[in-house]
């Protein structure tokens, strides 16, 4: 039983994977939908649980990222550790009934996360477009981890 | 049930069993004592380059598995989908391949004599008889982007002698070259990605330049001598400058010229390709001089 809550405990980070591993190659037109796209679970679990997302966790998902995207290893796991290390502070001004002030945090995070990223790798236009894609996706990746958030909590 | 989780008030505190913890136990639970100790650790494996190196590799071969394992029954899916498709279209498709193989007969009948004719004049003026080029065919397992990196990951490695800056090609012209050579996998550097550097030629002008790949779909046509000869529409081939491409293969159309910067069209349609071709031109041992040169540079 314990070995079974432990696996469902796991399930946030194995969202984070899908998500990588799925969305790597999408893109709506021209304009990609990674990274972004990888930023709604974790936005969604450092909200809801973050002590679901190991530091740990995170760093060996960037690690994932970064193997798989062909950027120097432990650039998006620096990333992730620093919104897991800023989330706790800032999760205490949001409310989780509050659904839109929740969507425009995402929209603050992943914009504040993307223009690190951009000043690093020196990106433009296309990252911008790839956040507004982002923003307009969270809700509907939201309402199935929820559902999923939902789908533990029962369980363990 | 709800769409999103209700939102709990938060009941009254529960009583800690330790309400002074030691300061092991803070540091134990503390996040930013795990991020100090987490970058300390990282940063310090990510300076020591021997140690480093094979952590990549092992990471790149271990993450393009894991995503060819995950994706893999999508994959067979939209095979299973175009075969029956191909299935249901398979008359007109044998109709189309025997007039082509007709079409394809007759040019045979035509070359033939002009590649006799062309093995004479060679011996008369003594020219150097052409490398056999070897082609490798690759699957492509994905083409991870993320706005500014675009590359294909394809099935083949070591194992299938691949080797670092190989060109790889499809049909419609050049798609890049080997950028990192797994065991079994590798990682193609397409020429639309921010890191590439193709030797080019124009057709009509004969203008040397450099292809700049800057992210997106169109890249640029920089270190041009005489921008005016340039022309809209003009073809892109490779120069073979450098060593890595062999001259003369195909790569796109001058699709635009604003303010002086040239944009070129790619023949090659990225996001349909799922095989490609890795051409064997030279000797193990080029391409490794290549890229110790190109490292002490």
């Amino acid at each position: 039983m314990k070995f079974i809550a432990i696996s469902l405990k796991l399930l946030p980070l194995f969202s984070l994977l899908f998500m990588i591993m799925i969305g790597s190659s999408w893109q709506i037109g021209i304009f990609p939908l990674m990274p972004v796209l990888f930023l709604i679970p974790v936005y969604y679990w450092l909200v809801y649980h973050p002590s679901w997302l190991p530091l740990g966790g995170l760093f060996v998902v960037g690690l994932f990222y970064d193997s798989l995207m062909n950027h120097g290893l432990g650039l998006t796991s620096f990333f992730l550790m620093l919104s897991a290390l800023l989330g706790p502070p800032i999760r205490s001004y949001l409310r989780p009934d509050k659904f839109p002030l929740i969507w425009f945090g995402f929209g603050l995070f992943s914009g504040g996360y993307l223009l690190l990223y951009g000043l690093i790798i020196s990106g433009g236009f296309t990252l911008f477009v790839s956040w507004v894609n982002g923003i307009i996706l969270y809700p509907l990746v939201a309402w199935v981890l929820s559902h999923l958030h939902g789908q533990i909590q029962k369980y363990v | 049930m709800a769409l999103f989780l209700r939102y709990k008030k938060p009941g009254p505190l529960k009583p800690t069993p330790n309400p002074y913890p030691s300061r092991f136990q803070f540091w134990r639970h503390s996040l930013l004592a795990s991020f100090i100790l987490i970058l300390i650790g990282g940063g310090t494996l990510r300076l020591y380059k021997p140690f480093y190196d094979p952590i990549q590799d092992g990471f790149f071969e271990g993450a393009v598995w894991l995503q060819k394992g995950f994706l893999q029954p999508f994959h067979e899916t939209s095979v299973l989908l175009k075969d029956a498709h191909h299935f249901i279209y398979l008359k007109d498709e044998h109709g189309r391949l025997k007039l082509e193989n007709e079409h394809l007969h007759k040019e045979v009948l035509v070359l033939r004599p002009l590649a006799h004719e062309n093995a004479a004049l060679r011996k008369m003026l003594n020219v150097p008889p052409v490398e056999v080029v070897k082609f490798t065919a690759a699957r492509v397992l994905s083409s991870p982007y993320d706005g500014l990196h675009r590359f294909f990951l394809i099935e083949g490695g070591q194992k299938d002698d691949l080797i670092k800056d190989q060109p790889v090609i499809v049909e419609e012209g050049v798609v890049g070259r080997l950028e990192k050579v797994g065991v079994h996998v590798a990682r193609v550097l397409l020429i639309t990605d921010l890191n590439s550097r193709t030797p080019v030629v124009t057709s009509l002008s004969n203008e040397k330049a450099i292809l700049s790949g800057n992210g997106s779909l169109l890249p640029n046509l920089v270190y041009v001598n005489d921008v005016k000869k340039i022309q809209i529409g003009e073809q892109i081939v490779t120069s073979g400058l450098g060593g890595i491409f062999p001259p003369g293969l195909p790569v796109g159309v001058v699709d635009a010229i604003e303010n002086g910067k040239i944009k070129v069209r790619p023949y090659v349609p990225f996001q349909k390709v799922e095989w490609v071709q890795v051409l064997t031109i030279h000797s193990e041992d080029f391409y490794k001089e290549i890229n110790s040169a190109l490292e002490e540079e």
